[in-house]
């Protein structure tokens, strides 16, 4: 029996999966909390 | 309704969800947003950064200044020199006054002065700063600290959350991070410069937000204390700020000055509260930390300059020790002298360039108006070999 070639998807879900992806990453790269911790400086 | 059925030789299309190709295609546009935040003027416009409103925004814009100034540096020029420190040289040294000196002195001079201080910056912090201090290919470097700056006290540590915004590199500086997980934010902020820069990315986006309208721009000329006065505190406050100090003036004693302070406050007053001079050893982790960046920065192609920062001779009349730590400055200078005589490095002794009426408290000299600018600019034409 023939092979039938695995279909693949559409470039556009794919461009518009990647954005999303893309965004997410973004998002959580720059809310996401991380070690820092707040300064208070005492000088003044 | 009728369901028509799929024949079993149709396959249905992979989803784009799991596809190789859209996570490659991601990974791009990831680098691609990344740039488009981190190298254009949405990131980097915000030019008001004296912040009159709460010091948690305020460091954060000092850093940020410091950051674009790295980042996304102004102008090109033949000759860059690159000024690191704390407040104590954040304001005498702004960019403007002391291009505007130099340019009085050398006219033909293309010059760009980096002022990279920020509040309260100990060795720790200036040492990060220092990491990035290639990118701004320097022609000079301005070391500008203070006895205290090696030390740790209650105004700040040897490495601050200031200093930490900016610290990248692969391996552990002299000051080893306290968690594997501040360890692994440096990593990341090594390699990925959205991360590096997300809390200024994250204040942007709340100053867009919700702006503060006292936010201000520091003033490029200073022509008067008065105006100083006026800038820093408003008409109002300013007018009795002025007229404090032009009462101290006229009966110019220490206890006048610490009048004019408002009497004072904590164990010094308003000096930084510095532990015995005895206690100050090469073997201190602040001069350890000297070390090591003085070490780097004498294998550098540009030269570079310690200035000791001017200190108020008012003390000097303080024999009790009742508004600073008598005998500290000196033992601190001595053993930066010695730290820099390793490294062959020259060290300008700035503690009496300013008379006491030059200076707006203990510890700062007036911006632009004190003539500080033109001391510092002589020393950059100096060491340049203008």
């Amino acid at each position: 029996m023939p092979s039938v070639p695995e279909p693949q998807p559409a470039l556009g879900a794919i461009v518009l999966r990647a954005l999303l992806y893309a965004l997410l990453i973004t998002l959580l790269v720059v809310f996401a909390p991380g070690s820092e911790h707040v300064f208070i400086y005492q000088g003044f | 309704m009728s369901r028509r059925a799929i024949p079993d030789h149709v396959q249905a299309p992979a989803p784009a969800a799991t596809s190789p190709l859209t996570w490659l295609l991601a990974i791009a546009l990831v680098a691609a947003i990344d740039v488009a935040i981190t190298r254009t003027p949405p990131l980097w416009g915000k030019t008001d950064t004296w912040i009159k409103s709460g010091l948690d925004r305020a460091y954060i814009w000092q850093t940020y200044d410091v950051a674009r100034t790295i980042f996304h540096p102004r102008r090109d020029a033949a000759t860059r020199v690159e000024i690191l420190g704390n407040s104590r040289v954040w304001f005498p040294a702004r960019e403007a006054y002391v291009e505007r000196a130099l340019h009085e002195r050398a006219p033909d001079l293309d010059v760009r002065v980096d002022n990279l201080a920020f509040f309260g910056a100990h060795i720790g912090d200036l040492e990060v700063v220092a990491r990035h201090l290639d990118r701004l290919r320097p022609s000079l470097v301005i070391l500008a600290i203070s006895g205290p700056d090696l030390v740790a006290t209650s105004w700040g540590d040897l490495l601050n959350p200031t200093g930490e915004l900016l610290d990248i590199g692969w391996r552990d500086g002299s000051i080893p991070p306290a968690s594997m997980a501040a360890r692994v934010d440096r990593w990341v902020r090594t390699v990925w410069p959205l991360f590096r820069l997300r809390r200024f990315v994250r204040q942007r986006i709340v100053d867009a937000l919700s702006p503060v309208a006292s936010d201000q721009r520091f003033p490029d000329r200073v022509e008067s204390r008065q105006a100083y006065f006026d800038y820093m505190a408003g008409s109002e406050r300013g007018a009795r700020s002025g007229a404090a100090y032009e009462h101290w003036r006229q009966h110019p004693t220490l206890e006048g000055f610490v009048e004019y302070l408002g009497g004072g406050k904590g164990p010094y007053g308003v000096t930084e509260p510095v532990p015995p001079p005895e206690s100050l050893s090469l073997d201190g982790p602040g001069f350890v930390v000297l070390d090591h960046l003085l070490a780097r920065l004498a294998a550098e192609p540009y030269p570079t300059v310690i200035l000791l920062m001017p200190e108020n001779p008012l003390l000097d009349a303080d024999n009790a020790g009742t508004y600073h730590r008598p005998g500290f400055s000196d033992r601190a200078t001595a053993l930066i002298e010695q730290v820099a005589a390793r490294h062959r490095i020259r060290v300008v002794d700035g503690r009496r360039w300013m008379p006491a009426d030059r200076f707006v408290d203990f510890v700062h000299v007036f911006p632009d108006v004190s003539g500080c600018q033109d001391l510092l600019a002589n020393e950059i034409l100096h060491a340049l070999g203008s």
